[in-house]
């Protein structure tokens, strides 16, 4: 049978397999730490979920039956009637380890057989059947969730704010329904019964009022789709062409069930303006057999004329009390986002199209390439004079140009991406060294060039290791040095010109600078005479001499850190403190890294600021003076105005109406510009060395219209 | 030996810039101005992609002139950087016998002066006008 597995579906299995594993890995961590919060235990239940059917389709069946085992264990946590043990976790992660071995060898041999699984799966049920027995079923979140809907129902009415509660308990419902009817339906599959499409539940009701008050036709969709295994891709992007044209009311199966029962006949109950609109959307529809429609009456739907007139008209006297309701509608949705996450996920997919990275390599390399045969081209053009040829030119080299700038982008990869893999690796240090440690992330969005990031993993996580081996200290040693028990580790980048500072930092046992230059001395790598001199920061340096480590062993490989480091193109300096910290900072350069800027205009000359280093924009409204100064009233803080353009040391009106706030050493400032045109992703190029040093200056880059911007490094200028 | 220069005008007179130093020649037709760049420095302008300073050496010469679309795009330590000048004149080969010593009145920045015709070309010490602007650029 495996071997049948067309390759197509394969492929897709695969990179879906892939990116719901990795998601998994950074949820399972944080579940580790919060054991009570439902919206990961959520997440990943619909992940492991997905990743079952999906195995199940193409007969994978160890990943099925590992999934399903892995599913189970985190129902019964969803539903509150187990609270994380230990084991339980550490199953977990041992079951998400086994399933990326799966994934690697099924991509190689197009079956799963290879690795035995039953014993893992075993000792999942066991821990499930202990589990099971040892606890209370505690009123499970699906309870809690239905009497707080059933109490929705009732409250909603006509009122002028129904729609949008009937709208926000439409999502709370449907989220709802999903998550306990995947639950439900987990063993016993469902029929489709096609009658049930008329028989509307009070949100779906109002729903086809409130539509049909807005002039639309309610009609009974019914589609018949090709056999697929993309079933449930292709329910979604049904549902998502008819919808555009009015609203979905029902479906038959229902978005939860759709992927446990695996029907081809879907029928959906649709309010829409025109049949004509309706054929040209279903022609959009792939793997489609074959479509019926027709139009409903209101009698079917027993649904009364009047009732239609009276949802346009408002009711005032409910209005606090929906208000009330619509922020417990809020918090359910809140509570629900992460399930709903995975259909819209799939839903926006059909706005993206996943590039290969060879792929993207090639592309890159060949436009590379073409860079340099235009340049040729060039000088061999300007040599002769041939009418119309220079402007053709002209526009072929900003064509190439903006290629480069556009494919230069496409490699870019945020750091989140490494980051998110840092909490399993953590996890299994920790164990290992008997640590107890929390990391913490910032500047994940920073981004950087793809190979950069790949060969930055490696250093990065070389140097995580060394701070939990050796400079965290077990919880014991901690309380006797009165620090919190469990240690931390902080991860924080920010760009800093064309480069990416990362730093990386923990609260343990820090590094002593006179034990460092006795060490190096004793191992002969410095002449005493020179360590002499030394001062701290110089000596914590030594450790990265090849060869260094500390009577205990502590602070090796080092070295080798610094080298990859280095070979990137960057540098590595260390701090520290006895007892309070050790700091790890990496300055990588990333000349072709974009940044998110905020375009603001002075005079008529647009500037980019980085947003790392905006904290809001506002109108000048309250000005006033203190002394000479002006200042402007921000929340209930009154900040210093400044003039960039004074501060640039042009020359421009004083009366600018916008103002972006900066921090400046804990304190906020506003910089008075002429407009603000709002934020834009743009790729940094490098100011010529001649510039690179001018004061305010962080980089430029090139706009849609060609024309150089400069980016701004508005924290410099600040006095 | 022959040299090849290039000759343009730069405020009603002409000067030279050793072949070797010169990438090409282009039309800025745009550049951005770099507020705290020093005087010498017009701006910046995007040339295929990459940002080039684009210099105005008449300042460092001391002579007057209107502003141009024209520049010359030179190689300085592997960076592309512009001079605004007024026209180019064309390439011409000298031959070493040509070559005067600049008068004294001339400056620092004349290496040597050649004569043809009626005019004279004062040929840049380019490596030293590159220097002073470049360490006048730092404040």
């Amino acid at each position: 049978m495996a071997e049948s597995i067309d390759k197509e579906y394969l492929e897709l299995f695969l990179e879906e397999a892939r990116e719901y594993l990795s998601r998994l890995s950074e949820l399972l961590p944080k579940l580790e730490k919060e054991h009570e919060n439902k919206e990961i235990v959520n997440e990943a239940f619909r992940l492991v979920h997905s990743l079952k059917g999906n195995a199940a389709m193409l007969n994978l069946e160890n990943i099925s039956s590992l999934a399903h085992a892995v599913e189970d264990l985190l129902a019964l946590i969803r539903e509150g009637e187990t609270e994380l043990s230990k084991k339980a976790m550490k199953l977990l992660f041992k079951a998400l380890d086994a399933l990326n071995d799966l994934v690697n060898i099924v991509e190689e041999r197009h079956s799963d057989k290879e690795l035995n699984v039953t014993e893992l799966i075993e000792e999942l049920r066991s821990i499930i059947k202990h589990e099971k027995g040892k606890e209370e079923a505690t009123p499970s979140m699906s309870e809690k969730a239905r009497e707080a809907l059933d109490f929705l129902r009732k409250m909603a009415t006509s009122d002028k704010k129904g729609k949008e509660v009937i709208d926000a308990m439409t999502t709370v419902s449907r989220s709802f329904d999903k998550i306990s009817n995947s639950a439900k339906a987990k063993d016993k599959r469902k029929e489709v019964r096609e009658d049930e499409l008329f028989k509307l539940n009070d949100i779906e009701r109002n729903k086809a009022i409130d539509a049909l008050a807005h002039g639309l036709q309610l009609y009974q969709i019914a589609l018949e789709f090709k056999e697929t295994p993309m079933l449930t891709l292709r329910y979604f992007i049904a549902l998502q062409k008819i919808g555009e044209l009015g609203e979905i009311i029902k479906t038959i199966p229902s978005g939860a069930e759709i992927s446990e029962i695996k029907t081809q006949r879907i029928l959906i109950l649709a309010a829409i303006r025109k049949l004509e609109e309706l054929d040209d959307a279903i022609k959009e529809i792939p793997d489609l057999e074959s479509y019926d429609a027709r139009k409903i009456s209101l009698d079917t739907l027993g649904i009364k004329e009047n009732e239609i007139k009276r949802t346009s008209k408002t009711a005032l006297d409910k209005v606090t009390e929906i208000e009330d309701l619509l922020k417990k509608v809020e918090e359910k949705e809140a509570e629900i986002k992460s399930i709903l996450l995975e259909e819209q996920q799939q839903s926006q997919k059909l706005g993206e199209v996943r590039v290969n990275v060879k792929s993207l390599d090639t592309l890159f390399n060949l436009v590379g390439e073409l860079v340099l045969v235009k340049s040729r081209l060039a000088a061999i053009i300007s040599k002769y004079d041939i009418p119309n040829i220079k402007e053709t030119l002209g526009t072929f080299e900003r064509l190439v140009s903006e290629l480069q700038d556009e494919v230069m982008r496409m490699r870019l990869v945020p750091l989140q991406y490494v980051y998110k893999t840092i909490p399993k690796y953590v996890a299994e240090l920790t164990e290992k060294y008997s640590k107890e440690v929390d990391v913490y992330f910032e500047g994940g969005e920073i981004s950087l060039d793809r190979k950069v990031l790949e060969d930055l993993a490696g250093p990065l996580f070389n140097l995580i290791e060394i701070l939990i081996r050796d400079d965290i200290e077990n919880s014991e040693e901690r309380v006797r040095k009165r620090k919190p028990s469990v240690g931390t580790i902080r991860l924080a980048a920010s760009r800093e010109g064309n480069h990416v500072i990362l730093s990386i930092e923990s609260d343990g046992k820090g590094i002593d600078a006179e034990e460092v230059k006795r060490r190096a001395v004793e191992l002969g790598l410095v002449p005493a005479s020179t360590v002499k001199k030394m001062s701290g920061e110089e000596a914590l340096m030594l450790t990265t001499l090849p060869g260094f480590l500390l009577k205990n062993g502590a602070l090796a490989g080092l070295d080798s850190v610094k080298k990859s480091i280095e070979a990137l193109g960057g540098t590595l300096e260390i701090y520290s403190k006895v007892d309070v910290e050790t700091r790890f900072i990496l300055k990588i350069p990333v000349s072709m890294a974009t940044l998110r800027a905020l375009l603001v205009k002075l005079g008529n000359t647009p500037y980019a600021i980085p947003v790392t280093s905006v904290v809001t924009t506002i109108k000048l409204v309250d000005k006033g003076n203190v002394g000479e100064a002006d200042v402007v009233k921000y929340q209930d803080k009154i900040l210093s105005i400044y003039d960039l353009t004074r501060l640039l040391g042009i020359n421009g009106s004083l009366n600018k109406k916008y103002a972006v706030i900066v921090e400046k050493r804990g304190k906020l400032v506003a910089l008075a510009v002429n407009e603000i045109l709002g934020q834009e992703d743009i790729v940094v190029k490098p100011l010529s060395k001649m510039l690179a040093r001018t004061k305010g200056l962080a980089g430029a880059t090139i706009r849609g219209d060609g024309k150089v911007c400069l980016i701004l490094d508005p924290l410099s200028l600040v006095p | 030996m022959d040299k090849k220069i290039v000759v343009f005008k730069l405020g009603n007179q002409l000067w030279g810039i050793d072949l070797k130093y010169i990438r090409e020649v282009v039309r800025v037709k745009q550049y951005t101005k770099v507020p705290s760049a020093t005087d010498h420095v017009l701006g910046v302008f995007n040339l295929r992609g990459q940002i080039v300073p684009l210099l105005d050496i008449s300042r460092i010469l001391n002579v007057e002139r209107d502003s141009s679309e024209t520049a010359i795009i030179l190689n300085y330590n592997d960076e592309a950087v512009g001079f605004s000048v007024d026209s180019v004149v064309g390439v011409i080969s000298i031959s070493d016998k040509e070559v005067l010593p600049p008068p004294t009145e001339a400056g620092d920045y004349v290496k040597s002066v050649v004569r043809r015709g009626k005019e004279l070309i004062s040929v840049l010490d380019t490596a030293r006008v590159l220097e002073v602007i470049e360490h006048a650029g730092i404040t």
